[in-house]
């Protein structure tokens, strides 16, 4: 919290403010209805695929020597990487004191912490036999077997439930005040009972604003480092290893940027329809969405050149099977997804060097959609093409995704849907509190 | 933070912070006691006149973390040399690796800690809310200076609000306008 982010927010009144976020909590319309309908269907459908697979066995997927990692493990790193964008909005901008970040964090925070609940559930997917999970967790049987920590799944296990963790409780603390201010303009009933229990009892007194705002700044320091190790560990699953194509000192900023530009066009990707659905353009205002586009771009540009830099390697390494793979992904069987990948994270996002498109709703989401699917096909590109073409000949084979696994994505854009929808409609979207702060204090004179 | 003593004296509803800082000095220069300042968003200012000085939540953040990095490292190292096999080619106890798991209990410890402290010192969840100077417009664009009297003092500590431009003064035991 700081009273140095000074958004433009016009003449707005502390009052205006909250009638505006609150009118949100509102009686759901037909297209809040309608798209409430749509997540449930494709959540069912997902739900349905994960039993199919789980009686049937994990041989229903496309999986197979050589490819052992597929669709399941690319969502699950799509699902990380989305969460990034909103720990990068909430802590990190926080910490650099950035004024556009106030609007908008707390849909990009609950994105964070939809995304990685929604992300480990893949792991657990791809198990198959999903109630042998406790095998992975240090626990203390009575063979006295513990969890390989030399193994970067393990590392994965404890980066992803630390980050899911710490991502909700910061998530839920800066929820608090606003909870608050919920329960005290909600009517007498068993709402305002459970927002009253949710609030904690907040009244906003100064012993409690000096503690949470001394908490909330160590919340943010604390995010910010592990953000930037959850993808570093993500990518070390693939780097740690000896196949071609992924093991390259270049994956974890490589894979962190990437993060954040898939999180940045997912972030935009649901305010923009937000802000109109919810007739909150007032708040959330092309300004901020601007700003998220260049960011985007910034990002881009890193992935574009993570991208040029790691084919750089493959030629200078000298490596013969690592220049294999390096031809093989733009010219072999994935190359659609290769070229692809490049149009969507690389090309798309320089129309943000036009301001026309960067202040047009259109063009943001277009290119932020894009950036969504690109982001998945980076995924898959490197997942696949390295397990699929690896060192000899006459290991390599081919991979596609089988209907349970197309099931089972659906589904997961569902879930992650139905969770944001679901959140937006029983508590703020936009954290009235940290809003009204970067207003100017009302002042008798009528000045700060 | 509040004492634990009978709820009593007067409350002083503003509209702008110029003014309830304006009451707090006056306080300060009449010598009587703020017991509490409710604001919609935080206001260092006020922080001053009441709970001066940093937050403790710090210290107990590095005592949670640096808890979670021995606890991790201690996890590592003592369940690796349970079975002494080399998996992979490592060593039996591999630092760098360890480092991963130790930096990450570091970061769950440090916020969990975080958590609790801020629970603790802020005396959340607070089970006497809403409390007998609480009122509902404090979460939205009033602010509230709770002034600590005796019950002969109240007269000259509604005059003060007022004179610094308080929109009502109420009594804190029970609500009711104070009258004028």
């Amino acid at each position: 919290m700081s009273s140095v982010d000074h958004a433009d927010l016009g003449n707005l009144t502390y009052a205006e403010v909250d009638r505006s976020v609150l009118a949100t909590l509102g009686r759901p319309g037909k297209a809040y209805t309608a798209l409430l309908v749509l997540c449930l269907v494709l959540t069912a459908i997902g739900g349905v695929s994960w039993f199919t697979l789980v009686k049937v066995g994990i041989g229903l997927t496309g999986l197979n020597n050589p490819v052992g990692w597929g669709t399941l493990i690319t969502t699950f790193v799509f699902w990380v990487g989305i969460g990034h964008a909103g720990t990068l909005i909430s802590a990190i901008l926080f910490l650099l004191r950035v004024p556009w970040r106030t609007a908008i964090f707390r849909a990009a925070e609950a994105s964070t912490v939809f995304a990685v609940a929604t992300a480990g559930l893949f792991p657990l997917i791809h198990l198959g036999r999903l109630w042998v999970l406790y095998y992975i967790l240090p626990y203390p049987s009575g063979r006295e077997l513990w969890p390989n920590f030399r193994s970067p799944l393990v590392w994965d296990v404890l980066a992803i439930t630390t980050y899911l963790t710490v991502s909700a409780v910061f998530f839920f603390v800066g929820l608090v005040p606003d909870i608050a201010a919920v329960r005290d303009r909600a009517a007498p009933g068993l709402r305002k009972w459970l927002l009253t229990l949710a609030s904690l009892g907040w009244v906003g007194s100064t012993g409690q604003w000096k503690h949470y705002l001394g908490a909330y700044v160590l919340f943010a320091g604390l995010a910010t480092p592990l953000v930037i190790s959850v993808h570093s560990v993500v990518s070390w699953d693939f780097a740690m290893s000896v196949i071609p194509g992924w093991h390259t000192s270049i994956f974890a900023p490589y894979f962190v940027a990437g993060a954040i530009l898939s999180g940045l066009a997912m972030v935009l990707c649901i305010l923009i329809p937000l802000r109109k659905v919810f007739h909150v353009e007032h708040i959330i205002r092309m300004y901020h969405l601007e700003a998220m586009a260049k960011l985007l771009l910034v990002t881009s540009l890193i992935v574009g050149y993570a991208y040029g830099v790691e084919f750089f390697v493959a030629w200078y390494s000298g490596n013969v099977f690592e220049v294999a793979i390096f031809s093989y992904r733009p010219t072999g069987h994935y190359a659609p997804i290769f070229w692809g990948m490049v149009f969507c994270n690389v090309i798309a996002p320089l129309a943000f060097f036009f301001k026309r498109v960067r202040s047009s709703l259109l063009g943001l989401f277009v290119v932020a959609m894009l950036v969504n699917f690109g982001m998945w096909f980076e995924r898959f590109n490197i997942i696949v093409t390295s397990l699929s073409h690896d060192f000899m000949p006459y290991a390599w084979g081919t991979y596609a995704p089988r209907l349970v696994e197309v099931g089972i994505l659906i589904g997961s854009f569902g879930w992650f849907f139905l969770l944001f929808l679901t959140f937006v409609k029983v508590l703020p979207a936009i954290a009235m509190t940290e809003v009204k702060e970067s207003m100017p204090h009302p002042t008798a004179g009528g000045a700060p | 933070m509040m004492r634990r003593t009978p709820p009593r004296g007067v409350l002083g509803v503003f509209e702008h912070t110029d003014q309830l800082l304006a009451a707090l000095r006056a306080t300060q220069k009449a010598r009587m006691t703020v017991r509490d300042v409710y604001s919609p968003v935080p206001l260092e200012q006020a922080r001053d006149f009441v709970t001066p000085g940093r937050s403790p939540v710090r210290f107990v953040t590095f005592v949670g973390a640096v808890t979670g990095l021995v606890s991790g490292l201690a996890l590592a190292f003592m369940t690796s040399d349970v079975w002494h096999l080399v998996v992979g080619g490592k060593p039996v106890n591999s630092i760098v690796p360890f480092l991963v798991v130790g930096f990450e209990l570091t970061i769950l410890f440090g916020a969990l800690a975080t958590l609790v402290a801020l629970l603790v010192l802020a005396r959340l969840p607070s089970v006497a809310f809403p409390g007998p100077a609480y009122r509902e417009q404090f979460s939205l664009d009033r602010f509230g200076v709770w002034i600590d009297c005796a019950a002969g003092d109240e007269r000259a500590a509604s005059d003060l609000l007022r004179q610094a431009g308080a929109s009502d003064v109420q009594r804190v035991a029970d609500a009711a306008p104070e009258a004028a």
